[in-house]
């Protein structure tokens, strides 16, 4: 590599004295912008002053908690980071354990707001597995097949709730740091065939709701004021946005409620309305600047923790970015998983900012 | 692990992000480009929805509010196969309520290919009521305006009929088109998500005004049934007449027989039936016209009531064309010239006027021309021109032959020398006209004109239209028909144009019979004792 990107922000290699100007501040940047944008599309979806204001206080915890772990110094955090886990664990108990008056059981109610252990269990689990896989200088097999059995318990625990979508995010961001480390590629494939045979039995087991979910995928005109609503409305709403969209607050799909989750899961419909074919290309580039900005930290990093965490942490991103709007535009089935930074959700956006706090963390150290 | 597998598994990684991003890029160009319009309309759909709200044409009623045409609700009725139980019970109970052929019904609904069949239209409130009480499934009502004719055949040519949309097509319906029609009113709504109302917008309907005929119907069932006893009597083709009130110049009826059920179209199986003869049928008028021709040459004060006029050898040669009577009348006075309706006499008065008089005078009559403020469908007509017209020509023209007219034409005539000379302005809907009229003769020649009229029903031919009680006057005609091979002896038009004055009312009926083929002599044994009879039953009733 010929020339760092690093060097383009302000390095600890040219500035080492000042530790508040020894930040990232494009990343910072990215992040409080793609916030904000969140904040504007939430209430053009909802129309409640009252949820934007929830959400913002839910984005400047977070942004105070991601600003704090960029400063620290994980080599410290370490044992904590290697145990952090168990805390997930326990609220994934909890919240099964919890009486609920719905069906699903993904929330532990706090009063003022709800707290949702399966978004602080895809977290946690990523950072202790990448934490236990890096405790030694070399990986033995049974370290990855702790790791592993774990993370298939954690996606158990969330499968049960029933989130069949958060579930499967669960088990990669567990998954993915074993991959990453260099889980040796003749047992990727045998694991690759394990899931696929056993893909009928998941099927059996899957709740009706979400067989229907996929079912209406394949055709969504097949029921199209049940499950398929979401589908049809939220194509509608991407294409009649067009080009350049018909502008903030004027998306008639989304302002009439006729994309439902529009402020949640389906936001991106309400951004493809309103802002059309450019704005929504303007926002894919922002999720690409912030992904690129952050594998150059992971790149240029000598410790496995770092690049095991990181990587997973943009996978994760970046696999959020796409499997969301795929599912908005109907290319995969709707499954629960918020846009990151941009749908309403305290738990997974303070989730989001902690994890971009502790990469930030490295680069201070690297 | 060594920086080159390091490589390889972040290439393995980020394979299929790309690939799904490119696939979301395809996805997103299609839906926002190639499908943006669809997606536009499918809004529009879900959003706004239209419901109408149903106007009604305006009615038609005669002088006394009677009404002749009005919009009824009826229903449309139709099956929905998706709910339809096909229970045999239930469709044997439709059929029986709705008249149709419970094989024809059961076929119909089993067919595979339809969703919906239409089973009856115009089906009345009270069988509507009885099926719904059944609690068929799948039966859909379907609620429609009608045009109705409560009054029937009488009036079916003057008031006309209304195409599938309810507009004018003929009659009344049509002269008055504008402001019969309605509009109907639309509820826009905006609806959200949810189904809640947002917006709406509501369009009220207007209905179409009222149109108040000069018709007194009682006077057009008695005209109509007398000129139906007529047809069939005298075996004629048909029958038209047109009655005028003197006073107001207003029409108070005009028919025709043979005529056609308004409200049963089916049965509608000469089309011709439904042109109103009287105002629309070109003739050539005859003898009734002699007053006319012989009134200008009395205005010119060529001649008066008196002049003897010599018709022996009862013909006459003018211009190598043959003119006859029917007998030899010897010599006769004006006024017998016209009780006898003598052609020999009329050209002989005829010939000592100029052609220009003669034709501008009938046509100050109206004779040719358009009435465009009348609101009744008719043919102007044809009057020859004084440039293209022979002598020959012009005295044929003076006893009623050589121009094309409609029997309003005559009505009109003949009302404006009964009303001293001022030209008539025949009125279908009562209203005041204060223009300005033209006239048209002198009053003293119109009186000698009228008093000649009374002598022809007191002593020539017009004896048999008289009425007890009534002072009567008027003309009798007989006109050969023009057919393509010239005029066929066999084949006539017989006439009447008279008035009546009694108790202070003055009327006018003009009466045409088409082609009675009964051995009759004409005008004054065929459409004379029609006058009497409308009058008879009239003054009867009153």
């Amino acid at each position: 590599m010929s020339r760092n990107p690093l060097e383009f922000s302000l390095s600890s290699r040219m500035i080492k004295p000042n530790r508040w100007l020894n930040q990232d501040w494009l990343v910072l940047f990215l992040i409080i912008s793609l916030v904000s944008f969140g904040l504007m599309m939430i209430y053009s979806a909802s129309g409640s002053v009252e949820m934007v204001l929830r959400q913002g206080i839910f984005a400047v915890t977070g942004i105070v908690f991601m600003i704090y772990l960029s400063f620290s110094d994980y080599q410290r955090l370490l044992p904590i980071y290697l145990n952090v886990f168990w805390i997930g664990i326990f609220f994934l108990l909890v919240v099964l354990v919890i009486p609920s008056d719905v069906s699903t059981r993904r929330w532990i109610d706090l009063g003022i707001f709800g707290f949702q252990p399966s978004e602080l269990m895809r977290c946690v689990l990523t950072i202790s597995a990448a934490a236990f896989l890096s405790r030694n200088p070399r990986i033995i097999f049974r370290d990855w097949m702790i790791v592993i059995g774990v993370s298939f318990f954690s996606f158990f625990l969330v499968f049960i709730q029933p989130d069949l979508g958060t579930a499967i995010m669960v088990l990669i961001s567990g998954i993915l740091p074993v991959l990453i480390s260099g889980f040796p590629v003749s047992f990727q494939i045998i694991g690759i065939v394990i899931i696929l045979l056993s893909t009928p039995f998941i099927w059996m087991n899957l709740l009706d709701y979400q067989k229907q979910r996929v079912l209406t995928f394949f055709d969504p005109n097949s029921d199209p004021l049940g499950t398929g609503w979401n589908i049809i409305q939220s194509q509608i709403a991407v294409g009649s946005g067009s080009l350049f969209g018909k502008g903030f607050l004027q998306g008639t799909q989304s302002q009439l409620n006729f994309v439902p989750e529009s402020h949640t899961d389906f936001i991106f419909a309400v951004v493809a309305e309103e802002f059309g074919l450019f704005g929504v290309m303007g926002l894919f580039l922002v999720y690409l600047l912030l992904a690129f900005r952050l594998v150059m930290i992971a790149r240029n990093s000598n410790f496995l923790f770092v690049k095991l965490v990181a990587g997973t942490f943009i996978f994760l991103l970046l696999t959020y970015v796409a499997f969301n709007t795929a599912m908005v535009v109907g290319i995969l089935p709707v499954v629960g998983m918020p846009l990151p930074f941009l749908s309403q959700g305290g738990t997974a956006l303070i989730i989001n900012m902690i994890m971009i706090g502790i990469i930030l963390s490295f680069r201070r150290t690297a | 692990m060594s920086h080159q597998t390091e490589k390889t598994r972040e290439l393995v990684l980020w394979f299929f992000l790309p690939v799904l991003f490119s696939l979301l890029f395809v996805r997103l160009i299609y839906f926002q480009i190639t499908e943006a319009d669809f997606s536009f309309d499918k809004i529009d759909n879900r959003i706004s929805q239209s419901k109408v709200i149903k106007s009604s044409r305006g009615k038609i009623v005669d002088r006394n509010d009677r009404i002749l045409a009005e919009d009824i609700i009826f229903y449309d009725i139709g099956i929905d196969l998706n709910y339809f139980s096909y229970k045999p019970d239930e469709i044997k109970l439709i059929s029986n309520l709705l008249n149709i052929e419970e094989q024809n019904l059961r076929e119909r609904s089993s067919d595979q290919r339809l969703k919906f069949i239409q089973i009856s239209k115009k089906v009345n409130r009270e069988k509507v009521e009885a099926l719904k009480k059944e609690k068929i499934q799948g039966l859909v009502f379907d609620e429609k305006y009608y045009r109705n004719y409560p009054e029937g055949e009488a009036f079916s040519q003057l008031i006309g009929i209304t195409d599938v949309n309810n507009d004018g097509l003929q009659g009344i319906e049509l002269s008055f088109q504008k402001s019969l029609d309605s509009s109907d009113g639309r509820i826009d709504l905006k609806r959200d998500g949810n189904g809640k109302v947002i917006e709406e917008v509501i369009v009220p309907e207007k209905d179409g005004d009222l149109i108040k005929l000069s018709i007194d119907s009682d006077y057009q069932f008695i005209v109509f049934d007398e000129l139906k006893r007529a047809v069939i009597e005298n075996n004629a083709s048909n029958a038209s007449a047109i009655m005028i009130d003197l006073d107001t110049e207003e029409i108070l009826a005009i028919t025709n027989y043979p005529s056609f059920n308004p409200n049963d179209r089916k049965s509608l199986s000469d089309i011709s039936l439904v042109t109103n003869k009287a105002s629309i049928s070109l003739m050539e008028p005859g003898s009734v016209l002699k007053p006319l021709s012989i009134s200008l040459a009395l205005d010119d004060e060529l001649i008066n009531e008196d002049t003897l006029i010599d018709t022996n050898p009862g013909w006459v040669e003018f211009e190598d064309y043959r003119t006859e009577d029917f007998r030899n009348y010897g010599i006769l006075s004006v006024s017998e010239v016209i009780a006898k309706s003598s052609n020999v006499g009329t050209v002989k008065i005829c010939s000592q006027m100029n052609k220009s008089r003669v034709i501008s005078g009938i046509r100050s009559f109206g004779i040719g021309e358009y009435f465009s403020e009348m609101f009744l469908n008719h043919r102007e007509g044809f009057l020859p021109g004084e440039q293209n017209i022979s002598l020959r020509d012009l005295v044929s023209l003076c006893y009623g032959y050589g121009l094309q007219t409609t029997l309003l034409h005559i009505a009109k005539a003949y009302t404006g020398i009964l009303n001293d000379g001022i030209e008539a302005n025949l009125k279908i809907i009562s209203s005041e006209n204060n223009e300005i009229k033209r006239r048209i003769l002198k009053k003293e020649t119109t009186n000698k004109i009228k008093n000649i009229l009374i002598h022809t029903v007191n002593n020539g031919t017009g004896k048999l239209a008289k009425v007890k009680d009534g002072v009567v006057g008027g003309k009798t005609g007989t006109s050969f028909i023009s057919k393509q091979q010239g005029y066929d002896e066999d084949s006539i038009n017989a006439l009447f144009v008279g008035f009546i004055e009694k108790n202070s009312e003055r009327y006018l009926l003009a009466i045409m019979v088409q082609e009675p083929k009964n051995d009759v002599s004409g005008g004054s044994d065929v459409a004379a004792p029609i006058f009497s009879n409308v009058f008879k039953s009239i003054f009867a009733s009153s």
